[in-house]
């Protein structure tokens, strides 16, 4: 494709994002829960919006269609299995999180977790293991755009050479392009301007998605019906179940309780203004989800009855951009670039708010709310710049590292769980659970598959020994201070807020 | 709905999403088996979800 067309595409992009960033600004008052939460005011809409914005990478319109092409139904399973789970686990968390951060002042996930478990140990380790998983995972969306733009363009510019290491430009231009949006979305006004513009992105991204495969209905088979018929005769292989048990079952587990250990979307559990815009966050996200799920994974399958040629499986969608109109294809391109940057811009607003609050705060606790907002911003540039470098060494690392991210984040699952549904959890059992589970996890995912104990994989064993730990763990030692109070206050807002 | 209802759908939930499709519906090569199944699934779960969330709000 032209790159002067997706200059264009991706300029007119800009520009309306950092309208409504700059826009999101004007609101911007003082203090940590203003800019790291947008001061718990985001209506139902736009926490919806943001909540599905950041749940949703670029994986799904390039890993998510490749996955469906290339293996069949079973990537479907392991979505929908996401999605049951979230739902459920919002209806249940959602309004403790929400009492819980309103009646503390908690800004992070980790100083929930620390406030229950009367420890700062307990929200520096989960703090570590949060930064060291989603580092890696926020460089992997910006190598996932950097390769798009790639792909995308025939045109070849000269390749730079950056510290002895040789890049290629439209590379580094999709690099810079997506961390310079989220610097400025997660920058300029916080939760605010991340929020507003992930709803902004959220909106492409399905009206986007929902064109292209009406449009991928009709004019690669004859409508819907020739679709449903053209892959169940000549593609059956693809709706047949042929993932093994141990894969999906190793893929599906940390998705399922994404919600709650990822803190980049469990934060959004504090943003919303009332018990209303709370209940529509979750009913916004499930219908978006459902939706987007349904759409990409009727593209993976319909890319495969459309006879492209495709030399893998991450490449299906940019093989398929390739054989559409000009127009539609810059529209689908700048909503994968979207999902990308709506994702870096929220975890890394998240990130920072866990290095002020729960690093800095915690080191120098006289510090006021204003230079802690300062110390935020400082870090949203380092993790920032850290994430550029990571991208372009393109390290073999940071593919094992990712990959690990969300099994590695499993192993706050038991302590999260604990902290509002089982009073005999003790700081000594999240602290061990959490340290021990985290180096097992990762020691298995750097050992590789040839060593995954019974072939099972170390999502599985890590929850396993996750939560043997923590409920032995807990059992021999006292509970923490504090314990029936916070419960009971919970609880209570929980049930004085009717959200039972 | 109370939370331990809540906590029994979700392992009906899990219970339903692996062991159908792994049992039953796997080997079949249409529409209707796997993938309809998942996507029904959910769509039970949203109605399920909708149907607790309409009563938020009610007792204040």
């Amino acid at each position: 494709m032209n790159p002067l067309y997706i200059a264009i595409a991706l300029v007119i992009w800009f520009l309306v994002g950092v309208v409504i960033a700059y826009k999101a600004r004007e609101y911007l008052g003082e203090g940590m829960p203003e800019f790291f939460l947008a001061n718990r005011k985001l209506s139902g809409f736009i926490s919806g919006m943001t909540y599905s914005a950041t749940t949703f990478s670029a994986f799904m319109m390039v890993g998510l269609v490749g996955l469906t092409y290339s293996t069949g139904v079973g990537a479907v399973g392991f979505e929908m299995i996401y999605i049951i789970f979230t739902i459920l686990l919002l209806i249940i968390f959602a309004p403790r999180f929400w009492i819980a951060g309103k009646k503390y002042d908690i800004i992070t996930p980790p100083e929930l977790l620390a406030k229950r478990y009367n420890s700062k140990w307990v929200g520096v380790v989960s703090s570590i293991i949060c930064l060291t998983m989603l580092i890696p995972y926020a460089s992997v969306q910006m190598m996932g755009i950097g390769e798009l733009l790639e792909g995308m363009t025939s045109a070849s510019l000269p390749a730079i050479q950056i510290f002895g290491v040789t890049i290629s430009s439209l590379y580094l231009i999709g690099v810079l392009l997506v961390a310079g949006f989220s610097a400025i979305s997660a920058f300029w006004a916080g939760m605010r301007s991340v929020s507003w513009t992930d709803a902004f992105q959220a909106i492409i991204m399905l009206a986007a998605s929902i064109i292209l495969v009406i449009f991928v209905f009709y004019h690669f088979f004859e409508g819907p019906s020739g679709f449903v018929t053209d892959i169940t005769t000549e593609h059956s292989q693809l709706l047949e179940l042929n993932w093994d048990l141990s894969m999906f079952v190793g893929l599906t587990l940390p998705w399922a309780f994404f919600a709650l250990t990822n803190p980049q979307v469990s934060q959004r559990m504090f943003v919303s203004d009332s018990v209303k815009s709370v209940k529509q966050m979750i009913i916004y996200f499930s219908l978006f989800a459902l939706i987007y799920t349904v759409i990409t994974t009727l593209l993976g399958l319909a890319i495969a009855g459309t006879g492209l040629d495709v030399p893998n499986p991450d490449a299906a969608m940019p093989t398929l951009l390739s054989n559409v109109p000009v127009i539609l294809a810059l529209v689908v391109f700048v909503s994968i670039f979207a999902a990308a940057t709506s994702t870096l811009s929220s975890v890394t607003l998240t990130l920072s708010s866990l290095g002020s609050r729960d690093f800095v705060k915690k080191v120098k606790p006289s510090i006021s709310e204003k230079t802690e907002v300062f110390s935020g911003k400082i870090i949203i540039v380092l993790i920032l710049i850290s994430c550029i470098i990571f991208a372009n060494l393109r390290i073999e690392m940071i593919a094992v590292l990712s990959s690990m991210a969300s099994g590695g984040l499993l192993v706050m699952a038991p302590t999260i769980i604990g902290s509002f549904f089982w009073k005999g959890s003790t700081t000594e059992g999240a602290l061990s659970s959490m340290v021990i589970g985290g180096i097992i996890t990762s020691t298995l995912y750097i050992a590789g598959e040839a060593y995954y104990p019974l072939g099972w994989w170390p999502s599985f064993w890590g929850l396993l020994v996750t939560l043997t730990i923590f409920v032995l763990v807990s059992l021999i030692t006292e509970r923490p201070q504090g314990t029936e109070e916070f419960l009971d206050e919970v609880e209570k807002g929980v049930k004085e807020e009717g959200m039972i | 709905m109370k939370v331990r209802t809540l906590g029994f759908i979700a392992v009906i939930m899990a219970v339903l999403s692996v062991g159908v499709p792994y049992t039953i519906l796997g080997d079949i090569a249409r529409f209707w088996a796997s993938y309809l199944y998942w996507t029904l699934l959910t769509i039970a779960t949203i109605i399920i979800g909708y149907i607790h969330l309409s009563r938020w709000g009610d007792e204040r």
